[in-house]
């Protein structure tokens, strides 16, 4: 198996966000859906910029700004895009957190999962 | 229309920002705004997170390892002449002026741009550390006169080799920083 980076969970939700987002992925959305994958959590836009630096020196996340728009004050986004050895790690990280659900739900219950786990 | 943060309170936060990261950061921070105390709060969380990330990125290992070696030489070749006998933890005395003198540098590392490959930009950063050293012995001095604040720290011909030593470092392996792509390079 190809040598993959490993991620922490935080990196792991950032990632995801970009694989949601796909071609509208920049620091506002990003943060948006990385608080909702991490609810009940808050998530400050300081880390997600700190995280996506570290996972583009990584090689994992690619990124361009795009033309500037009024709304954002004549500024323009910083736009990113998951590399292929950023969703290899997510796919792993996946897997990995399937092992541990499955792992888990046999000893807690199928239905401690799908009622939403610890609160 | 949609609500845009004063522009002083924007030059005041871009003036912060690292220029590798000031464009996406006020362009976030302006779409994100709702009010001043939030615009000022939320610049309050992400200025010093991006600073930090700009400098782990922009930084060598070798590189600062040698700079935080050249500061420590230029410091301590005041207290060569002195006899540090009786003086307990007088070595560890003399590192405190390293520390504020690398963090300038470190600082001005995540602040770097290309035009900080400029030979005046260059020595302007490792003086200003160096003085920032010279500061803190002073500070000291006056808190605790003592022969190893270093009076005579200053004319010391070490020291200036050691000053020089920062600036030719700095100038073959600069800061690199990372600057954005050129706009409209969207794919």
């Amino acid at each position: 198996m190809a040598n993959t980076e490993t991620l922490g969970s935080f990196e792991q939700i950032v990632l995801t966000a970009l694989l949601l987002l796909s071609d509208n992925a920049y620091g506002v959305t990003i943060r948006e859906k990385a608080a909702a994958l991490s609810h009940p959590k808050k998530v400050s836009i300081g880390a997600v910029y700190v995280t996506l630096d570290r996972l583009e020196e990584k090689g994992l996340v690619s990124s361009w700004l795009t033309e500037p728009t009024p709304e954002r004050g004549g500024r323009a986004k910083r736009c990113y895009r998951l590399e292929p050895p950023g969703r290899r790690a997510l796919e792993e990280a996946a897997v990995t957190a399937r092992r541990i659900w499955e792992s888990t739900a046999t000893v807690w219950g199928r239905n401690w999962a799908k009622e939403g786990g610890a609160k | 229309m949609m609500a845009h943060p004063p522009e002083l309170a924007e030059n005041l936060v871009g003036w912060f920002l690292p220029p590798a990261c000031r464009e996406e950061v006020l362009g976030d921070l302006c779409e994100s705004y709702e009010n001043v105390l939030q615009y000022a709060l939320g610049a309050a969380t992400v200025v010093p997170r991006v600073v930090f990330s700009q400098i782990r990125r922009n930084t060598g290992l070798w590189s600062f390892l040698l700079t935080t070696c050249g500061v420590s030489y230029g410091v301590a070749a005041g207290v060569f002449h002195l006899s540090l006998e009786g003086h307990p933890g007088a070595l560890l005395r003399v590192a405190i002026p390293v520390i504020p003198a690398v963090l300038i540098l470190l600082i001005r590392n995540g602040y770097a741009a290309l035009e900080d490959r400029r030979r005046r930009a260059i020595t302007l950063d490792v003086t200003v550390a160096m003085g920032a050293a010279a500061l803190t012995q002073l500070i000291l001095f006056a808190a605790a006169r003592s022969d190893l604040m270093l009076l005579r720290w200053w004319p010391s011909g070490d020291t200036a080799l050691a000053w020089l030593f920062i600036i030719v470092l700095r100038a073959i392996f600069p800061p690199e920083a990372k600057l954005p792509p050129a706009r409209g390079s969207v794919s």
